[in-house]
């Protein structure tokens, strides 16, 4: 009889009295166990049997050899990879080998440059990754870039690269050859530029460019190698982690900043790149100088040295030219900080072509003006209060100036992009300063009103400082839980853009979409997103933003395939904006986070919120208001998990930051209440939950948010039902009924899976089995539609064995205890959930109802400690479940007296 | 290492993320050590996963000192790595015995047949421990360090906490179970 696990936590102790004995006395102990336990003294034989095999043959003691590398591996002349044949080897880095190859068909007669990565530095995701990215980079037509024509995944998983031949020398080799004077160099150095803007603009990062990867051939031909494709080697896992460790591709001399601290990389690190080279083009030195070739010394003279003019590097006689002019245009290009690099490529070259025609560039000579602007605009608004204001203002505008900062950052759609330092610094100016008297404090409420008013002031204001006070106002009350006036004031925005600002309105009707969601509007929300989502636009950032709050709606409606596919879309679509607001980016992993919760995948779902804390943490704001909201969204994961306490600690830190931000504001958000309140009523601290339940309502019922005030009843009926109120839970529910119908609430809602659980358990509870084993059911089929909600499909299951327990039905209990035990399986040893906790209970009661004592025990143990873990010693059915372990344990006594 | 010993530090002050980031730095740093180790290994690759593992324990012990149950949790995480590295490379050469061809011709039979069976065994012992992981996580974990982490069991008792009579009664229950599940 083969040995499963199944029974191992029964079979362990016995197996450990068996082993304290003499092997003589055994079999006498395994006869001595009682007949119900048949089936585990044969499992306990059979294990005991191996003993002697097991001490004799060093089974497990010690790793098995692996057998060898295969050498198919080596490469040669002739070797075949995939459709090539392999004719001589061109090239060998660190990364990778590269082969003059043809195919091996022949139908294709042209050689290619077969590019094949070493094998350590390729990962399993690698195939996927190939087939992803391909086709992208394989449309870069471009006479100055050289095609990638084909790439995959050999049967033997190795992949490769078959990439365009091209017979040329690096640009300071080729300048240097041919003797070619500055303008010749830069005019040569301009058509690289415009090849990399090329890329750029179908959303093709480079990543590692570098004098071996701009080819040029004779007759000045620019031919930019291996596009995107560092990427592609990347392994997955730092790629989402943005860490260096593992990266395939850096070459340490060109890399930026942010590619040594694991920032994302955007067009800015391009424009660093090309920075570095055209140093090097103009001086024939590094711009840096490190002790030694280590990765770790080029870090520290990279993200800590300033690099030296061109003209100071450069050899004397030819220090003159660069002066002024192209000492800027580098220093701009080589800026540490990406935001303070050229905004472009294109942004690069219109510099160079301007300084070729002799006018002004963009870039400024590093004065001490210069300087001291660049400090101010980085630290805009700190300094500005700090210098001018603070002096004049209570402390009331700190508390203000930090909340709006970080509401401000919040939003991240292209609205804030386009908001640049000018529309910013007027909407600052404007609002801080215009009327102020000396010794005048301004309250929060007081910038609000002012926000208000350059907001709506239309056709007066210039509408980017306009849309940016929207921006930021909207968002405020979003994150407060005003939708209306939050709905209202876009309305207002929208209707007044202008033509000219498609993209930026398109981000604004998004971001209205999804506030529909929480007033009744949702279905039409959700058509206008889907719409927005057909609708081209060139603005991907604008795109990701109208994804993301696609993705929300789909985890509302508890589609959490739904949510993970416009989830990822949106990181994809955030990847190619090459933007390097971490706030979208935050937004995206913890939507990307929600949809691995509605899933099951809770490990998953708790990786993202942490990258996203980490992001945070990293970038300063753990503490700001994306970080509350991040920990509001957490504990509701958690939650779903079914892990209260975690839930709570989770959700109070949200609170607790929110407090420090706006220590004396009245904190008006009706969602966190109620959420709280369910957990709290999870915890059965009863007397706080119904006082959360009340403001929530006061609060909702004032503003009109429609699905908050469904949700809230809802909740109330949930705690009716945790205190055992059956009959106040239906009434609760009656009353919800018609407030879901108010909020349009739609049938796969998250509230209507939740009503029709909730009023199932009530009716359980007042015995009325057969109708709450109907709903039971309805909820169910809701969620397996869905193929989400594992937990809450164990916890109906679980609850709709106990109904066939109480009508007698112990075959259909059986079935249901075992499925919700197997759904509800936790992750890990320190992991506990309340649905667990229930399908063990269940668990107990069967084997109770069928006499077994000491399989009750066992179920009912496991029970109590889930139970325990998740929603505390307290709790009513923590309780239960102990009770029951006495109640049976004592029949197990009897059992032995008899 | 300069990282490293602020996020100890840190880590010591019962900063949760500084300890999560720890044992991110903890998995590249091994994951990496032992894939360059099998990568290079030749025919019969051993993989010393004691060495590796008190290497990388070393490097961070220099960086700042572990303290007792953050000792405890990188080994039993460290173990876990080790695990996942070992079962991936298995796998991974199984799948290129299976597509390639030029080893066969160059090995007898049955060492061949012998070399299959390494690697079926970590698979088959890996896949043994899942099924046990939801009804005894502390005997995984022993397996985990003792067989796929190679290390002693007076480690893994100050490890987990607990005394190594109990790591040698669970080594024992361990190999019993395994050995009747793998039969």
């Amino acid at each position: 009889m083969p040995v499963t696990p199944a029974h191992w936590k029964r079979l362990s102790p016995l197996l450990d009295a068996a082993l304290d004995l003499e092997p003589g006395q055994r079999e006498v102990f395994l006869a001595s166990l009682p007949a119900e336990d048949a089936q585990l003294r044969d499992e306990l034989r059979e294990l005991l049997a191996g003993r002697e095999g097991v001490e004799t043959d060093d089974f497990m003691n010690r790793l098995p050899a692996f057998s060898a590398v295969p050498k198919a591996f080596s490469l040669g002349p002739d070797s075949i990879v995939g459709p090539y044949r392999l004719i001589r080897e061109i090239g060998a880095g660190g990364t990778s080998s590269v082969w003059l190859a043809e195919r091996v068909d022949g139908t294709i007669q042209r050689k290619v440059a077969l590019k094949l990565p070493h094998l350590g530095l390729v990962d399993r995701g690698i195939a996927a990754r190939i087939a992803r990215e391909r086709d992208i980079l394989a449309s870069l037509e471009h006479p100055n870039i050289a095609r990638l024509y084909d790439a995959g995944v050999d049967e033997r998983g190795r992949p490769y690269l078959a990439l365009e031949y091209v017979d040329g020398v690096p640009p300071d080799v080729y300048c240097r050859r041919e003797g070619l004077n500055l303008r010749d160099c830069l005019a040569m150095f301009l058509k690289v530029l415009h090849a990399v803007s090329f890329a750029h603009a179908r959303l093709v990062v480079h990543r590692d460019l570098k004098p071996n990867n701009i080819l040029i051939s004779a007759g000045c031909e620019v031919r930019l190698l291996d596009f995107g494709i560092a990427r592609l080697l990347q392994p997955e896992a730092s790629l989402a982690s943005h860490t260096l460790a593992g990266a395939a591709a850096l070459t340490p001399a060109y890399a930026a900043p942010e590619q040594f601290t694991g920032q994302p990389v955007t067009v800015a690190t391009d424009v660093y790149s090309l920075g570095v080279i055209l140093f090097e083009l103009l001086t024939d030195v590094s711009p840096y100088s490190p002790d030694g070739r280590s990765l770790g010394a080029y870090e520290h003279e990279v993200r800590y040295v300033e690099p030296p003019r061109a003209s100071r590097a450069a050899v004397p006689s030819e220090a003159g030219e660069l002066k002024g002019d192209l000492d800027a245009i580098v220093a701009k290009a080589l800026e540490k900080n990406p935001a303070e690099r050229y905004s472009s490529v294109e942004a690069f070259a219109q510099d160079i072509e301007r300084h070729l025609a002799a006018q002004p560039i963009a870039a400024r000579p590093r004065s001490f003006a210069y300087v001291t602007r660049k400090f101010l605009r980085r630290n805009a608004l700190p300094l500005a209060l700090g210098i001018t204001v603070v002096a004049a203002l209570s402390g009331a505008l700190g508390v203000a100036a930090i909340q709006w900062r970080d509401a401000e950052q919040q939003r991240g759609i292209a609205v804030d992009r386009l908001a640049n330092s000018q529309a910013a610094s007027t909407f600052m100016t404007t609002i801080l300063m215009e009327g102020m008297q000396p010794g005048e404090s301004l309250t929060f409420e007081q910038l609000i009103a002012r926000s208000e008013k350059i907001a709506r002031q239309a056709g007066r204001t210039d509408v980017r400082t306009r849309v940016f006070a929207a921006d930021f106002l909207a968002g405020w009350y979003r994150a407060n839980g005003m939708y209306r006036k939050a709905d209202e004031l876009l309305t207002t925005t929208i209707d007044s853009m202008p033509p000219d600002q498609a993209d930026v309105a398109k981000g604004l009707r998004c971001m209205r979409a999804e506030i529909w969601g929480q007033i009744g509007r949702a279905e039409e929300g959700e058509r206008v997103l889907d719409h927005e989502i057909a609708t081209p636009t060139g603005d991907d950032a604008v795109l990701s933003q109208c994804l993301i709050g696609r993705s929300y709606f789909a985890a509302a409606a508890g589609d959490g395939q739904g949510a993970m596919v416009f989830g990822l879309r949106a990181l994809d679509k955030f990847r190619a904006a090459g933007t390097d607001d971490y706030y979208t980016q935050i937004e995206i992993l913890l939507g990307i986070g929600a949809a691995e919760g509605l899933n099951g995948d809770y490990d998953a779902a708790h990786a993202k919120y942490a990258e996203a804390l980490e992001i945070l943490t990293a970038n300063g704001r753990e503490r700001g208001r994306a970080a509350a909201n991040l920990h509001d969204e957490w504990a509701s994961v958690w939650m779903n998990a079914g892990n209260y306490s975690r839930a709570l600690a989770e959700l109070d830190l949200g609170y607790q930051i929110l407090r420090e931000l706006t220590p004396t504001a009245e904190l008006n958000d009706d969602r966190r209440r109620y959420r709280r309140a369910r957990i709290l009523a999870q915890l059965a601290r009863f007397p706080e939950a119904d006082a959360e339940v009340a403001s929530a309502r006061t609060l909702s019922e004032s503003r009109g948010n429609m699905l908050t005030i469904a949700g809230v009843q809802i909740a109330a009926a949930e705690i009716a039902v945790s205190r055992g109120d059956f009959a106040g839970a239906l009434r609760l529910l009656d009353g919800a009924r018609e407030k879901m119908r108010d909020a349009n609430v739609p049938p796969g809602h998250v509230l209507n899976m939740r009503y029709t659980m909730f009023r199932a358990a009530a009716l359980a509870g007042l015995g009325r089995n057969a109708e709450a084993r109907t709903l039971f059911t309805q909820a169910i089929q809701g969620y397996e539609t869905r193929n989400c909600c594992k937990p809450q499909i164990s916890f109906a299951l679980a609850q709709r064995g106990e109904t066939w327990i109480a009508d007698g039905d112990l075959g259909a209990a059986d079935t249901d205890a075992a499925r919700a035990r197997e759904l509800a399986q936790t992750s890990g040893a320190d992991s506990f959930s309340r649905f667990a906790g229930r399908a063990w209970y269940v668990t107990g009661r069967l084997a109770e109802s069928r006499g077994n004592a000491r399989a009750a025990r066992d179920a009912f143990a496991t029970a109590a400690v889930q139970l325990a873990g998740s929603i505390g010693d307290a709790h009513p059915e923590t309780r239960r479940a102990r009770d029951a372990i006495t109640r049976v344990t004592g029949r197990i006594a009897t059992q032995k007296d008899i | 290492m300069d990282e490293l010993s602020q996020l100890i530090q840190r880590a010591h002050g019962g900063d949760e993320k500084a300890r999560e980031r720890l044992f991110a730095v903890a998995y590249d740093d091994l994951r990496g050590q032992a894939r360059a180790q099998l990568r290079d290994g030749g025919r019969n690759t051993l993989l010393n996963t004691t060495v590796l593992l008190h290497e990388s324990f070393l490097r961070f012990q220099r960086a700042g000192k572990l303290l007792g149950t953050e000792r405890g949790h990188f080994f039993a995480y460290a173990a876990r790595v080790m695990r996942s590295v070992i079962v991936d490379f298995a796998r991974q050469r199984l799948a290129e015995r299976r597509g390639g061809d030029a080893v066969h011709l160059s090995l007898d039979a049955e060492l061949a047949e012998n070399l299959r069976a390494g690697e079926d065994e970590v698979i088959q012992i890996n896949d043994a421990i899942e099924a046990l992981q939801a009804q005894d996580p502390r005997l995984v974990q022993v397996v985990e360090m003792r067989y796929f982490a190679g290390m002693t069991e007076l480690e893994i008792a100050s490890a987990l906490g607990i005394t190594d009579r109990t790591v040698r009664r669970d080594w024992e229950k361990a190999r019993l179970l395994l050995a009747a599940m793998l039969r």
